[in-house]
């Protein structure tokens, strides 16, 4: 059966009228803008709503509302005071978009979209996989999620963040301030492309990895003229680099996209742009002998070097 | 709103209203005399409420038919149950009701957009942040982040109880050849629930061959179908799934022992992570609790020179061991 025009315009009023009970005094303009209906339909709604009641049907029996000054009020609607059940459908489509949202998301973020789709998963009477008594791990009181923050940022002019960043060339957190610019994707990875402050340059950033931002209220005024252009470094090294396929899952991590399983060596082989050796060198030792650098030589000797610096401290057993 | 349309919407909310109050079912001649919009002769009542009916319950709506005394089942009534009716209780916090209206929309090219919107104002009711943070989440410019939509189609298959037929590829690490030799094979599952893992997602699921339950990572499955067989084999949640999600998700240990070096940033991923920092002059004890072991063996060797496994000896064995293979890889 289709469902009538009237039914899914009935679908809309059992989940105003919970809101609106919940949100006394919510503007037409925002409210519209949140189910995404024009204002003309949202009062037509209303004015439908207010005509609607329990039997009976006087005064007593009917709801209240009220929009007269561009704010909604409603009462006498106790019945419907909650909205009705998530329905499947709608309910996995939002799952499928918070699981899609979570490899790409800060930690943060992650662990709030995690929490949420336990919620959903609840709901919708769906196993999560993890205990059902489990504690939800929940973020330190003074901390937010970043994207929000960075999308708020972007949706004024020259908004300056203040600005956690984990480098993993450097494996530790950069702080700084920019000003985000956008978002794009490339090698199926999300970068906010920023201009780092105060010395107005483009940089890129991976979005995972950006551990938390807060807005500043410094007004930055900028022309293009002050911006220095996104400049990709011409300092790469070229470095030719074998793996083993148990490692293969790095090669998706990183977006390795050039190398290739090579079947006469049973490894996967290419060359790659390394524009910092500690990244390499740090990459070698965390893949426990399943990455070779086989050139530069140079580069090689510094993962050989790291891997015996580090085995100093394992020499002797410990007492 | 003047027309059917308005008509029809207001009737079937007055309906609701009125099946949802109702202490006791409402025969249909009760609806017929007391809820506003039902007019006309008999026979045309009928059918209009015999439509309406068919229409919420289309919406998700449960119309009960109960006897209308309890002691007799002679005569019918109708009432939407409360207990059918509402959303349990969700508890949203701020920072989750953020998300809740950025998800929906943050993500540029996503068939289920309209749907995941629906949802979204059916959970706006719980929401607990600021209308004005809501609207600004909910209206953020969207973001080019690819979808992969089986994960819908495998909820569907799970809440449904309906097996799968797919196409999968095995692991390369456990094939000599992966591009070539592919190890491409047709599987039947029955789907119990989808995990994560360092970024992908997986199916838990029995394998309809040799009845075993296994896991599946999602974007090595391709020509996703409904099933051939009508079986689907459930699966007892302790005593086959706690186990085999235990071994999927891995070894957590649950203490470790680290030396690092003072040089070392206090703002460190080791140190914001550990539970415990005990200050020893040139160096530090970092005491870290419950960690995957895979995750911290990472995260070692990641740090290099700056960092040396005291405890437990299994992982002071592991690092050795992987940077001894480096050195020798590397020589």
């Amino acid at each position: 059966m289709t469902i009538s025009p009237g039914g899914l315009r009935l679908a809309r009023l059992l989940k105003l009228i919970p809101f609106l009970q919940i949100n006394s005094g919510v503007s037409v303009t925002d409210v519209a803008q949140l189910f995404n209906i024009s204002e003309e339909q949202l009062i037509s709604d209303l004015n439908l709503i207010w005509l609607c009641g329990l039997p009976g049907y006087s005064h007593l029996e009917l709801i209240d509302v009220s929009y007269d000054s561009g704010t909604i009020s409603i009462q006498n609607a106790q019945t419907v005071a909650r909205p009705m059940r998530l329905g499947f459908d709608d309910g996995a489509s939002l799952l499928l978009a918070i699981e899609n949202l979570l490899a790409a998301v800060p930690p943060n973020d992650a662990l709030v979209l995690n929490n949420l789709r336990r919620k959903i998963l609840d709901v919708l009477q769906l196993d999560s996989g993890g205990p059902s008594n489990e504690k939800l791990e929940q973020l330190e009181p003074d901390e937010s999620t970043v994207l929000p923050t960075i999308m708020q940022a972007l949706s004024c002019e020259n908004q300056l963040i203040d600005f956690h960043y984990y480098s993993a060339t450097l494996d530790s957190f950069i702080h700084s301030q920019v000003i985000p610019q956008r978002f794009y994707v490339e090698n199926g990875f999300t970068y906010l492309a920023a201009l780092v402050m105060p010395s107005r340059q483009y940089s890129v950033f991976r979005v995972d990895r950006i551990e938390r931002v807060t807005l500043i209220s410094t007004l930055i005024e900028l022309s293009d003229a002050d911006v220095a252009p996104l400049e990709i470094e011409k300092r790469a090294v070229e470095v030719t680099i074998e793996i083993a396929p148990a490692a293969q899952w790095f090669i998706q991590k990183w977006g390795l996209a050039q190398m290739k399983y090579d079947p006469a060596r049973r490894r996967y082989v290419g060359q790659i742009q390394v524009f910092n050796p500690s990244w390499l060198i740090r990459a070698a030792l965390s893949l426990g002998g399943a990455l070779e650098v086989v050139a530069p030589t140079t580069l090689r000797e510094e993962v050989a070097n790291a891997a015996r610096s580090s085995l100093e401290k394992y020499r002797e057993p410990l007492k | 709103m003047a027309g059917e349309k308005g008509d029809k919407a207001e009737r079937l909310l007055n309906l609701t209203l009125a099946l949802l109050s109702a202490k006791r079912p409402l025969t249909k001649q009760n609806i017929f005399e007391n809820v506003a919009g039902y007019s006309g002769k008999s026979e045309s009542m009928e059918r209009m409420f015999e439509r309406d009916k068919d229409e919420l319950r289309e919406l998700g709506i449960e119309v009960s038919v109960l006897p209308i005394d309890a002691f007799f089942d002679d005569e019918l009534g109708y009432r939407i149950l409360p207990r059918d009716y509402f959303l349990p209780e969700v508890s949203l916090t701020h920072e989750e009701s953020i998300w809740l209206a950025l998800a929906a929309n943050v993500i540029r090219e996503f068939a289920g957009r309209e749907r995941a919107q629906n949802a979204v104002h059916t959970l706006l009711s719980e929401s607990t942040a600021a209308i004005d943070e809501v609207v600004t989440a909910s209206t953020a410019t969207p973001i080019d982040i690819p979808v992969n939509e089986v994960l819908d189609e495998i909820w569907r298959a799970i809440k449904q109880k309906i097996s799968l037929q797919f196409t999968y590829q095995s692991s390369p690490s456990s094939t000599s050849n992966p591009e070539i030799a592919g190890e491409q094979n047709e599987r039947e599952v029955s789907p119990y629930l989808l995990t994560s893992r360092f970024g992908n997602w997986y199916l838990v699921g029995r394998d309809l061959k040799d009845k075993k339950i296994k896991t599946f990572r999602i974007d090595r499955l391709s020509q996703l179908l409904q099933g051939n067989s009508t079986v689907f084999l459930d699966a007892d949640p302790q005593g086959e799934l706690t186990p085999v999600l235990q071994n999927f998700h891995g070894e957590r240990i649950q203490e470790v022992l680290l030396k690092c070096d003072a040089k070392m940033s206090i703002d460190h991923r080791l140190i914001r992570r550990s539970a415990e920092v005990d200050e020893k002059g040139d160096f530090r004890i970092l005491t870290i609790k419950d960690v995957d072991a895979v995750e911290i063996t990472e995260m070692v060797l990641w740090a290099g020179p700056l960092v040396e496994v005291l405890a437990p000896d299994s992982l002071r064995e592991r690092v050795h061991q992987a940077l001894r293979k480096t050195l020798e890889m590397n020589s």
